[in-house]
Parts: structure tokens; sequence; C-alpha cells
């Protein structure tokens, strides 16, 4: 492992000794770092890392440490709310919420059928919650519109490895980030999503010199300021670029020949599809120099060993699924996978979205089965003691496919779980008008931006008042315990789940309860055994078992005991026919293939190449809209800010949103530091203070995404475009088109009036008020002279978290 | 005449019309559309004759027409999101405004109900269990 000694980062309020410490996991991003939970009179009173858990040796991110605060929060909802005919949400019984949602969906079931019903859950809760849902909804509601805002964060992990390798689940770990070679980071802003695993990075980078670290983002960002390559390439260009560097390795002869014929197949086809991608050709549209094309494609044509990191700079952009592949392919062409220091991990962005993808809360069926595969779905309707031919089948519907169709009347009952679509949906007006027409269902421990759509809201419990299992971005399942009770009137969701199962009368074939669990932990026995000779396998781990461990990466059976850090080492990868969770897609149009064509490629067992076809955004700036949008976001908070914005200390640090602009354009348009200027879109608009810097290209504004209050006119999502990535169907966020507006007031000069007096009037300084009127000196100020004066200057610092602090 | 027959020549004709409509348009989303189109309009080529030599449903085959069925409804699967995706570009972009937008969007329409009527026929013929995993899911009344 790369940490070589402990480091016990603790963050607690408490007077007196705490009265115990209880084992759990970070439940914010994907990393999993292990900590104990600081209890106090049957409160959460603070967070400690675990200085046993090999991911993070006792380090939190500033996230992680702080994530506490919303537990004791005064603004838990303690009770269900429905709202009532006045239109207002008032506090109602379980008993009378629950019999609402039942008849709701009994209704909904009878008048439109089994896919009139979509449950949207969450990356955030566990998966013990994600199997349930997936049974709950393909064997008790027969329903196939199960998405999750994994769709928005990792469906492109997912589908880019079923597209190469036949079954989910990242090749490599964190273990192969500590002893690789080459390090490249393609749009994973680690340093601010992921700070320990930088951490953990740059500790080893500080120590021996290694990695070498190639940073692909449009954005100078903290992490691109620590590679020792930076491909600062022009938004939505991912696949342009991959597609040059195959190019140059294959025209280099970097690749491992005998590996491709042994182990793969598709070599001919994807060579022709990158023949073209000169250096020269691949340089017009990626705006990268040649001579750093070349660079990078020495760099990673003789690596002895590479790792390559993907996060939302990827998978929110254009091309998303096909451009993770072409790095599957770069992998493979080389020989990188499989072996230590190397592999494509692809990652996460919340804490259990990969174990929600594995689970079948989301996308395929439970342990990466095949839903166009009949043995699949009867092995599925084995084990739940169903019928098979209740199980619904073919590919998956994403998040703004089912929008659609709620807009076309299909969909009548939307149930949300542990997420805030309100605010982190791209078009999310759009996404708001569709939800209002119908009876929607949130589980929150909040009232989110969300509520405003829903019918009834139940209160559900929080990290530390529940018990289950996450699974990270690297494969590893965490289990956390439970170290207080809920508050007074609120559920966890499983029980809340169990209990909707039992009040609607889902049953199995013999009449038995279809949901015949009633902790998590049975869940997870039961989970366990279908898991079982799956790529995914669990039946080697059990909750004492993974608590021992510090965590355990599946496959964990009988021949795998301890898990297995990495996959692939023996080479063979899971496209046999019937073993695979997909038989693929067309990696152009998205098309699911059928078994036929799928048995006609005769993987079997070998990885898939595939030809990537470049394709430019569906968006672009343009006359009206000149400048491209990007969004993301920031080391400060996470996700919709539900949890980090009732840290006072998060909360402080970043409290509003703001757009970043590049210096010269700026210039260009007199726009100061702070200035507060409208950003639109063809969907809308935003009012933000501008931050102005060198982090983002010219031609190119950030806005931070995780701010969305009704009333602030600061969401990143009254922007973005609700346009899909055809195989994973994970929208676009990080490619729109946008222009600038200052917002300004005139101002006349009157005779006696100095450029000193006029600033103080609008509380500027002289400076700026010259940089606004594009003035040199105070004297070129005359009287009678219209200024134009910034209706409102913000200053947004933001204070540097400095992860590596011993 | 086989059941499926008139589905398929109303589809050949919807098809045949959004690839004429779309051939001079530029635009990412249309590249997508167009190129299953394509795959389906293959598929019709093929199935069609099948159709016609066969009048009787129920003498001819799944497997023989499956290939093509599952051609016809995956590529809908994506294209018809696609397209409405597209109708959104266009609201927002209107230099991608054309005369044949509202075609478009009609066509898909009307190629809709053909496939959801063609899989009301293949249920009654095959049965469920035979072209569940041929007709999505999408396309099927599906009851507890």
């Amino acid at each position: 492992m790369s940490w070589q000694k402990e480091r016990i980062d603790m963050n607690i309020y408490s007077q007196g000794e705490v009265d115990k410490w209880v084992y759990s996991t970070c439940n914010i991003c994907s990393i999993g770092c292990g900590c104990h939970i600081a209890v106090k009179d049957d409160r959460i009173v603070g967070i400690k890392g675990n200085g046993q858990h090999p991911i993070n040796r006792g380090r939190l991110g500033p996230k992680g440490e702080n994530q506490w605060y919303a537990n004791n929060s005064p603004d838990r909802l303690l009770t269900p709310l429905i709202r009532r005919e006045n239109g207002q949400l008032e506090p109602a019984s379980w008993e009378e919420a629950m019999e609402l949602i039942v008849s709701k969906a009994r209704e909904s079931l009878e008048r439109q059928g089994s896919n009139s019903i979509a449950i949207y859950s969450t990356g955030q809760g566990y998966l013990e919650d994600y199997y349930t849902i997936a049974k709950i909804g393909r064997a008790g509601l027969h329903t196939h519109l199960l998405d999750a805002n994994t769709r928005l964060c990792t469906a492109t992990t997912e589908f880019c490895l079923l597209q190469s390798f036949g079954a989910d689940g990242t090749p490599a770990s964190f273990d192969d980030v500590d002893v690789t070679n080459t390090l490249m980071l393609f749009g994973h802003n680690v340093a601010e999503t992921g700070t320990v695993l930088h951490e953990r990075i740059m500790q080893r980078k500080q120590r021996e010199g290694k990695p070498y670290i190639i940073a692909v983002d449009p954005r100078h960002t903290l992490t691109a300021r620590h590679a020792d390559l930076h491909l600062q390439l022009i938004p939505g260009t991912n696949v342009a670029l991959l597609n040059g560097l195959v190019h140059l390795m294959i025209k280099n002869g970097d690749i491992d020949r005998d590996f491709v014929d042994q182990y793969t197949i598709g070599y001919e086809e994807m060579q022709q599809s990158v023949a073209d991608w000169t250096p020269e050709k691949t340089s017009k549209i990626t705006g990268i120099p040649v001579e750093q094309l070349h660079e990078a494609a020495s760099v990673l044509g003789q690596t002895p060993s590479m790792v390559t990191t993907t996060l939302q700079g990827t998978f929110q952009s254009a091309d998303a699924t096909t451009a993770c592949v072409a790095i599957n392919n770069m992998h493979l062409i080389r020989g990188q996978i499989g072996k230590p220091g190397c592999g494509p991990l692809h990652m996460a962005g919340q804490p259990s979205s990969s174990a929600n993808r594995t689970a079948g809360g989301v996308g395929t069926y439970p342990a990466q089965r095949n839903p166009m595969n009949p043995q699949h779905l009867q092995e599925m309707a084995d084990l739940w003691n169903v019928e098979e031919e209740t199980l619904p089948a073919g590919p998956e519907k994403g998040i703004e496919e089912q929008l659609d169709m709620i807009e076309q009347g299909k969909v009548t009952f939307f149930w949300n779980i542990g997420t805030n679509p309100m605010v982190s949906l791209p078009n999310r007006r759009r996404a708001r008008k569709a939800l209002e027409k119908i009876f929607v269902v949130v589980q929150d421990p909040f009232l989110t931006e969300t509520a405003k759509v829903a019918d009834v809201i139940l209160p559900v419990a929080l990290w530390g008042e529940k018990e289950g299992t996450m699974e990270n971005a690297d494969r590893t399942i965490n289990v956390l315990r439970k170290a207080i009770e809920p508050p007074q009137g609120v559920k966890s969701d499983l029980q809340i789940l169990i209990d909707f199962a039992r009040r609607m009368e889902l049953k199995d074939k013999d009449g038995q309860p279809l949901i015949g669990y009633s902790t998590p932990e049975e869940c997870f026995e039961e989970w366990k055994i279908v898991s079982r000779g799956r790529p995914c396998d669990m039946t080697g781990m059990t909750y004492n078992k993974l608590e021992q461990h510090n965590g355990m990466r599946w496959p964990a059976n009988e021949q795998h005991p301890e898990g297995t850090p990495r996959l692939y080492s023996d080479y063979h990868f899971p496209t046999d026919v019937d073993y695979s969770q997909s038989y693929t897609k067309d990696q152009f149009s998205g098309r699911a293939l059928s078994r036929d064509e799928f048995v006609r490629k005769q993987a079997n067992g070998r990885a898939i190449l595939h030809a990537t076809r470049y394709l430019p955004p569906t968006e672009q700036p343009n006359e009206e809209y000149p400048i491209w949008l990007t969004t993301g976001r920031l080391v400060w908070h996470w996700h919709t800010r539900t949890k980090t914005a009732r840290s006072p200390y998060l909360q402080m640090a970043a409290p509003n949103a703001y757009v970043e602009i590049h210096e010269d354009d700026a210039a260009a348009l007199s726009i100061i530091q702070g200035e507060v200027v409208r950003i639109s879109s063809p969907r809308g608009w935003i009012e933000v203070p501008a931050r102005i810097g060198t982090a983002v290209q010219k031609g190119l504004v950030f806005v931070p995404f995780h701010y969305g209050s009704w009333e602030g006119h600061e969401s990143a999502n009254d922007l973005t475009a609700d346009f899909t990535d055809p195989l994973s169907k994970q929208p676009t966020f990080k490619q729109a088109a946008c222009r600038i507006d200052k917002l300004r007031k005139q101002h006349i000069v009157a005779g006696e009036e100095s450029a000193d007096y006029i600033a103080e009037q609008y509380q500027l300084t002289v400076e700026h008020l010259l940089q606004a009127n594009r003035l040199v000196t105070p004297y070129d100020i005359q009287s009678g002279q219209t200024l134009e004066v910034p209706i409102s200057v913000i200053n947004t610092p933001m204070p540097p978290y400095i992860p590596q602090r011993g | 005449m086989n059941l499926l027959l008139p589905y398929c020549q109303a589809m050949a004709e919807d098809v045949q019309q959004v690839l004429e409509q779309t051939a001079p348009m530029q635009h990412p989303l249309i590249e997508l559309i167009r190129y299953s189109l394509k795959e389906q309009e293959e598929a019709l080529d093929k199935l069609i004759p099948l159709l016609e030599a066969d009048s009787d449903l129920s003498k001819l085959a799944l497997d023989e027409i499956r290939p093509y069925l599952s051609m016809l409804y995956q590529n809908n699967e994506v294209s018809e999101p696609t397209m409405r995706a597209w109708i959104r570009a266009v609201h927002w972009m209107p230099s991608f405004e054309t005369e044949h937008t509202e075609q478009v969007r009609s066509r898909y329409e009307h190629m809709r109900e053909q496939l959801d009527d063609m899989a009301a026929a293949l249920k009654q013929n095959y049965g469920q269990a035979a072209i569940k995993y041929v007709v999505p899911t999408f396309y099927l009344e599906v009851s507890l």
C-alpha cells in the first residue's frame, strides 16, 4: 500500500469523552474511507478515520470529516408529509402515508400496467436497499423502469465495461494506482472529488517521483496543476484525443501483438477507426499541440505499467461511453490489464453507486445478469421463486427516457429514493414540469428542492442511523454499523421498502411474502446467494468478515477468500455468451445487439476492441450563445449540498455558486472580479458572481452544479442540456452553449464628481470602476459621461484545501 | 396477406421518408438517427419479402423473422428518444430549424404505432413467452 503511516483525521464536538466509537465507512464520495462514528448521549458527535483501513489509513476528506453535522440538523424531517388538496405539504402518520402510496401504486398498475411505475433511487444508499428495490421492482411490480442517480454519475462506467469486457466491475484497483508507473487521470479531478485518493497518489509521487501523471481536462484544475503533463483539450473532444493517441501508439509499434491476438477480438475494425486520426487532425479538433500529442503517446506507448482513471469529465461529456471504451482499447492493445499497476479504473461519483449497479437496482438484473438472456432471467425467477414470464426483459431506460414517458402519460407513479433530481438533473425545469403532472413519492431526510414535486414525503434515516454495506469505486465492499437509532418518527429506506412490499401483498409463486428478510444482514445473506457464481460473487463475505478485513473486493468466494484486488489476471474476460452481463450494444448508436449478433462476434472469453467513432457534442457555441458552458464539483461540497450545506464549516467555505471566466474573456467583456453576471443558455439563466482567472480556457465558463434553490437563480442545471450518451444514457452535463450578459446600471457623471467619489457610491474600487468601463486612468472620466456600474459585486473567495497535512 | 405485412410496409414508407428528409441535415443527432434508420431499412428490405412469400403468419417460424424484428424494435428504442432530443435541439438552436421537423416527429409517431400494433399481433400469434426477448417490454401490455 502507498500509505507509509497512518494519520487519524478527527472532527468531534463533544463535552467530555465520547461514549463509544462505532465502525463505519464514509458516505460521501466513492473512495470508501474507513471511519468510526463518535457517539455521546445517543447522538452522533463526530467522526475519525480508521487507521487500519487500507484505503485511507485514518485520513478523511473535508466533506467526510463534516458529514455528521447533517444528522443533528434541526430541520430533519420527523414525520411523513402529504400534499393536501390545498396544495400544501402537511404532516401525516406513517399509516396514512404508506396507505396512500400503496393505493396510488395499485391504481397505476391497474390503469396503465407495470411500466407505469418508475423507481428512481440513489448512489448514497446501501446495497441491501438496492437489492430490495430490484426485487420489489422486477419481481413484485414487474416494472422495467428502475433507475437512479447513478445514471448521472456512473452509468458510463458500467456500459463501457460491458462493451469491452462483458461485465461490470472495474479491472484495476487503488492498489494498482500505488504501483503504477503512469497514471492518466482522464476527466478526473481527483484533487477535488476524491481528496484522500489524491493525497495517496501525491504522497507516493513525493516519495518516489512516480507515477508520471497525465491529466486530461479542459480546465486547469488542482489535479492538472500537480500533473506532469496536462492535456487541456477543447470541450467535447475526448474521443478525438484518444483516437489520436491510439493512432500514434499503433504507428509507433507500441502494441502487444501477442496479447491482442490471444485475448481480444475486433482489432482490425478498431485500427481502421483511428487510421485517419493523424496528430495534425487530432490537434486541430482537440486544440492540443502536436508535440504534446507525441509526448503523451510516447509515454503511454512506452510505459511498463499504466492505470487510467475516469470520472465525470469523461462520463458527462459527449461520446462518454466511446471515450471510456477507447481507454479500454488502449489498455488492451498494450496488454496492460490484469497485471500489477495496470488497467482501467473507471471511477464512480457517489459512495455506493457501484453497489446499485451490482445489486440490480438500476440497469441490468442483480449480480450482473443480462436482461436479454432468458437463462439469466430464469435464474432470477428460480432464486426469487417467481415465474420467469413475469420478469421484464430487454435493455433498460434511463431517467431522461423515463421523463419522456412521463410527458407522454405512460408513467404515472414516480418513487424518488434518496436523491435530489430537481437540482441534479439537466434542464431541470423540464423535469420539474414533467414530475408535477404525476404522483411522486420522495424519500429523504430533508425537505429538498425535490419536495416541490412531491405528493408524499417519507423521512428517512441517515448514515450512522442504519446498518448495511456499500461498494466503492474499486469493488471494495465495506460495512457500516448502526451507531444510533434514527430520530423518533424516522425509518430506514429498507424498512420502508419492506413495509411497502407487505402492504402491497407482494408474494412469490408459493404465496409466501416476496421479501422474506427483515434486517439488512438477512438481506445481505440472501443477496450472497444471488451473487454466487457471478463476477461479483460475495459468498465469501459476512458483515463480521467485512469489518475484520476492513472491506473486501469482490469476487470473494471459496476460490478468492480474501477478495480480488484486480480482475482479469488470467486474461479471461466474461464474454462467454451465457455468462456475459450483456450482448453489448452497437458502439455508435447504442442499439442493443441480439443474442445472435453477439454469438457471431465469437468473443468467448476474449475482450472486445471496438471502433471508436468521434461524434461532436450535440450543442456547441454559436452566434447567439458563443461560449462553452461546463459544470462540475467543488472540494467543499458534495452533490446537491443536502448534507454538506448543513455543515457550518463547509457552507462557510463555499456558500454561493459562481461562474469561472477566463481573464481574457473577462477583459474583453470588461467584467470585473466578483461582478454578478447573467449566464443564459437556451434553457434558462442564472445570475452569479464572476470568478476571473486562468483555470478555465478561453471561450469556456464553469459553474459548480451543487447549488439549486428554486429562489436563488444559481442552478447550473437551469442551463444544461438534457442530451444523453447513446450507450450509457448518461446526460452530457459538460457541454452546452451559453452567453454572458453584464448586469449594469448607468451613472451620468456630474461636474464635480471624481472617480473616487463615484466608485465609493457604488462600493467599488476605482480600479474596478475603470475596468468596468474600459478606462485607463481616473482622468479619462469626463463630466456628462455615462458610466456603467455593475449592479452587484460579490466577493467569492474559495479557501484552498490542503490535502497533505503531514 | 401476412398480418405483419401492412405494418412493415407502413414502416418502410416512414423510414424512407425520414431518410430523405434528413439527408441534407448536418447534426450529430441526425447522424445517429440516420444510422438507426438505415439499419431498419436493411431489416425491412429482408423482412418484407419473407412476409410477402408467406401469407400465413401462423406458419412462419419466429426464428426466421426474429433478427429483423429485433433490428426494428431495438433501433426504435434508441432512435425515438434521439429524435425527441433532436426536436429539442432544433427548438433551442433555430438555425437548425427545418420545414421537416414536424414531419419527422409525425413519421416517428406513426412508426411507433406500427411497432405497437405489430407487437400485439406477434403476441397473439406466437405468445408472450416466445416474443419476450424480441419485442421490448415497453411495446407490450404487461399486467400483474
